[in-house]
């Protein structure tokens, strides 16, 4: 049964509670009581089969294509090291871990039911808003490592949740949404029947006791509930800014204090409903905007470094693991094939061949022999070599590029700063305004106050405070249930700014993996070919070559012992028969040279007893969806410039074929050089790439935008990340921008012309109480409906395109 | 008309009692996830 060949595979963890052997899911491979663990399961077993896909459970179990445990080693050392501390209770102990990956449904069904899949496990607590495993487990039945790579296994990659003031800041929000609403529901409620009285005839003492209602009402939504906003405008204040947050306090404050004098004085006009109406409608705005930017943050922020948390030291004639922080420049590291190299340093023992694309981007191998230098990230991809340390951790070139990056500060956009601008003139304006208006109304001082209560309430700001941060709130939302997160508003105005996009070559136009290009098979491929290859390649499949044959052609993973890799050449194997079969370098394996087309494409032969049988050429490609994405970005406006580490004249072939201006594809480049070419351009620039060599570029940008895939350091570094598809993506993003700032400026624009034109009407004294309180927050709804029912990623264009 | 002096507290009262439920929720952590809430509410269990 498919179910059981794939728990044999990875069954090591899998343990049944009971000890007895237990059915599984035919879909799933769950633990179950039936043929399937759900009719969820049913269903799509069913479906599959029905469409004739049943194939997926042989291509699901093959061990080639099962998704390897995690080699990150922060897991291998999890218990080792102590590196985290569960709190302990007895046997007990708990643990939070941030996991990524959840998306639906059954992602919230397997993680709450870990105990059943996972001995040991007692119970889980997921928090799918936040992305928290709370896991209890008995320490002496399981281990911390166990459940991080049960995890992983299971496509929800952990690492440590960030410490947490959980919860009490993250909930006193909604908090004082509720009480502001419950005020404002309740205040209304008795403000129509006030308002209604003033027609149609109300007793004074209702009345009465309907104010003086409403003033308790109101008094902690305007002293408590709305604290937030009084704070930011005191702080703009206290270094000499005026935020649109202080014109708000003013109408605010003024609206309830005059609806209490007048409440004192037995006087008819109150807005205390008015008041709690703008407080809360305020806090919901500024909710949404945060509630989408955080959730865009933590989704794209930096897992576990970048780095291994251990290295194995020679002390002699011992090798010790040791944590990273213990190792100092001088000392002498052991690293194994497939490691990631923790350190800079130089090599004292062995030759190898290293993938450095964590730093240059570009995914070709470097061979590296003794007094050759070694940088921190590298991945060590053939044989076993000895490093001399010349840094570790933050002095590192690595570590000193994740440093750099790590500072980012607030920022408001060229809309909300034009917000602010208007909150200042508001405040000049309103102060004429009042004398004016005090001074055409003053026979008596209840029409005095009546006047201005009366300008006050019709002229709030209130629209242009909450209608950026709802449109941009509901922006960064929306494009994240896309794949694409963007880490603030200012970026989104920024966006639609640009003209000028700095791309990367590897990774942003290419696929950055080497893939198989050509072949040519002289003999044919058949079975015997095709099972030594298999053999051949296993013997180091994590190198690139390797990689992109095994996947070009379908090859399973297989028993390579016999095997034996020679460093810069290639793997070689010798059979029952005395025959040597080989694969890699073609004078090596084949006693001939071969020349690619292109300088970054690699050939490699396959040859038995020096014969060739195949002509392997491999290399990276153009994304498919590359050439249509940069046709609409054309259409938008927007021009290129490629920059990239690779070889000038490659970059220049690949703008030719893009059909760009070759002036503008500059290859060589290292990282500083990328970044500075960004920062002297006198335009709006945004910068695309997805590597750590691209993370200086993507600060120095006015938007950086990062394709996932790469290293998670990119994203850190990236206002906008993108995590599925590509320049398609970034193509979506830029016009869903520009049409958001659209919306924004039309929201402005009605907000300043009502409050120009209500203000006029309230001077002049036409402007009856009531129908201020009715056009204040009508004026205020239009502007949400607006924000609210607008979907900047809406149009032809786009629903087009996704069909 | 002196109805509305019974109704009037009487609503409040009502009303304060939704805020006071509302609190309680807040504080038990029913709001925290309201993504995975909404998702569980697809699922039998």
């Amino acid at each position: 049964m498919p179910a059981t060949s794939f728990h044999q595979a990875h069954g090591d963890d899998l343990v049944s509670v009971t000890g007895k052997e237990q059915k599984r899911c035919r879909h799933c491979g769950l633990t179950s009581d039936s043929e399937f663990c759900c009719e969820g399961c049913r269903t799509v077993y069913e479906t599959l089969h029905e469409l004739g896909l049943q194939e997926f459970y042989r291509w699901r179990d093959s061990e080639a294509n099962v998704a390897q445990p995690a080699a990150n080693p922060a897991f291998s050392d999890l218990d080792r090291f102590s590196i985290l501390q569960p709190s302990h209770d007895g046997d007990l102990a708990t643990f939070t871990f941030e996991i990524s990956g959840i998306h639906c449904a059954g992602c919230l069904w397997i993680l709450d039911r870990l105990s059943r899949v996972q001995h040991g496990v007692v119970r889980t607590a997921l928090n799918a808003s936040t992305g928290e495993l709370t896991v209890w487990f008995r320490h002496s039945e399981v281990s911390l490592t166990a459940i991080a790579r049960l995890l992983s296994r299971l496509g929800y990659p952990p690492r440590e949740a960030q410490p947490s003031d959980k919860n009490k800041a993250s909930r006193l929000p909604l908090l004082r949404i509720g009480v502001a609403g419950f005020a404002a529901m309740n205040t209304m409620m008795l403000a129509v029947s006030l308002f209604q009285g003033l027609y149609t005839g109300i007793e004074d003492d209702v009345a009465r006791v309907f104010r003086w209602v409403s003033l308790l009402l109101s008094t902690p939504a305007v002293l408590w509930a709305g604290l937030p906003l009084y704070r930011q405008a005191l702080r703009a204040l206290t270094v000499g800014r005026i935020h649109i947050e202080l014109p708000l306090t003013v109408a605010i404050f003024s609206a309830y204090i005059l609806s209490g004098v007048n409440t004192f004085l037995d006087r008819p006009f109150v807005y205390f409903d008015s008041v709690c109406l703008l407080i809360f409608l305020l806090l919901i705005s500024r909710s949404v905007q945060e509630y989408a930017m955080t959730k865009a943050r933590r989704a794209s922020r930096l897992g576990w470094s970048v780095l291994p948390a251990t290295a194995h030291l020679r002390r002699g004639s011992e090798i010790v693991t040791v944590r990273l922080e213990e190792l100092t420049a001088g000392d002498t590291v052991v690293i194994a094939p497939g490691d990631r190299i923790p350190i800079d340093g130089v090599i004292v023992e062995g030759e190898t061949a290293v993938d450095r694309s964590i730093l240059s981007g570009e995914p070709h191998p470097i061979e590296m022999s003794v007094d050759d230098f070694v940088e921190a990230g590298s991945l060590n991809l053939t044989s076993q070599v000895v490093i001399c340390v010349r840094a570790v951790g933050e002095d590192t070139r690595i570590g000193k590029i994740l440093t750099d990056m790590r500072k980012r500060g607030l920022e408001k956009g060229a809309l909300a700063r034009f917000t602010d601008l208007v909150g200042r003139w508001y405040l000049a304006g309103l102060g004429l305004a009042t004398i004016i208006t005090a001074s055409l109304h003053h026979e008596t001082l209840a029409e005095c106050i009546e006047s201005i209560l009366t300008l006050y309430v019709v002229t709030c700001p209130c629209a242009l405070a909450f209608s950026l941060p709802t449109i941009y709130g509901l922006m960064i939302g929306r494009a994240a249930s896309r794949g694409i997160l963007i880490k603030s508003a200012a970026v989104i105005e920024r966006l639609a700014s640009i003209r000028k996009l700095y791309l990367d070559k590897t990774g942003t136009l290419t696929t950055g993996v080497y893939q198989v290009k050509k072949e040519r098979w002289f003999f044919g491929c058949g079975d015997i070919f095709r099972s030594t290859l298999a053999q051949l390649t296993s013997a180091q499949p994590r190198h690139p070559v390797s990689a992109a044959l095994r996947r070009q052609l379908d090859l399973p993973t297989v028993d390579a012992s016999s095997c034996r890799v020679v460093a810069g050449k290639g793997v070689e194997f010798t059979d029952d028969a005395g025959d040597i079969w080989r694969v890699g370098a073609p004078k090596w394996a084949g006693s001939v040279e071969f020349q690619s087309e292109k300088k970054t494409d690699s050939t490699v032969v396959f040859a038995r007893n020096s014969d060739i049988l195949a002509q392997i050429t491999l290399g990276d490609a153009l994304r498919d969806t590359t050439p249509g994405a940069l046709a609409r970005l054309k259409e938008l406006g927007c021009a290129f410039h490629l920059l990239s580490g690779d070889q000038e004249s490659t970059v220049r072939a690949i703008a030719r074929s893009l059909d760009l201006d070759e002036v503008s594809a500059l290859g060589d480049l290292t990282p500083n050089q990328k970044a500075e070419v960004v920062t002297q351009a006198p335009y709006v620039t945004a910068f695309v790439g997805d590597g750590v060599n691209d993370v200086l570029a993507l600060k120095a940008a006015h938007v950086g935008i990062a394709i996932a895939g790469g290293l998670e350091a990119t994203a850190e570094a990236a206002d906008i990340v993108i995590t599925k598809g590509s320049l398609e993506q970034v193509e979506a993003t830029v016009r869903a921008a520009r049409r958001a700032r659209r919306i924004a400026v039309g929201s402005l624009a009605i907000s300043l012309c009502y409050n120009v034109a209500a203000a006029s009407v309230a001077v002049s004294g036409m402007m009856n109480p009531l129908i201020a309180a009715f056009l204040m927050p009508t004026s205020s709804l239009l502007v949400m409906v607006l924000a609210l029912t607008v979907n900047p990623f809406s149009g032809r264009s786009f629903s087009a395109r996704e069909q | 008309m002196g109805i509305v002096f019974v109704l009037l507290p009487l609503s409040l009262l009502l009303a304060l009692c939704g805020l006071i439920a509302y609190f309680w929720c807040v504080s038990n952590g029913q709001m925290d996830d309201p993504d995975g809430d909404s998702r569980r509410l697809l699922l039998d269990d």
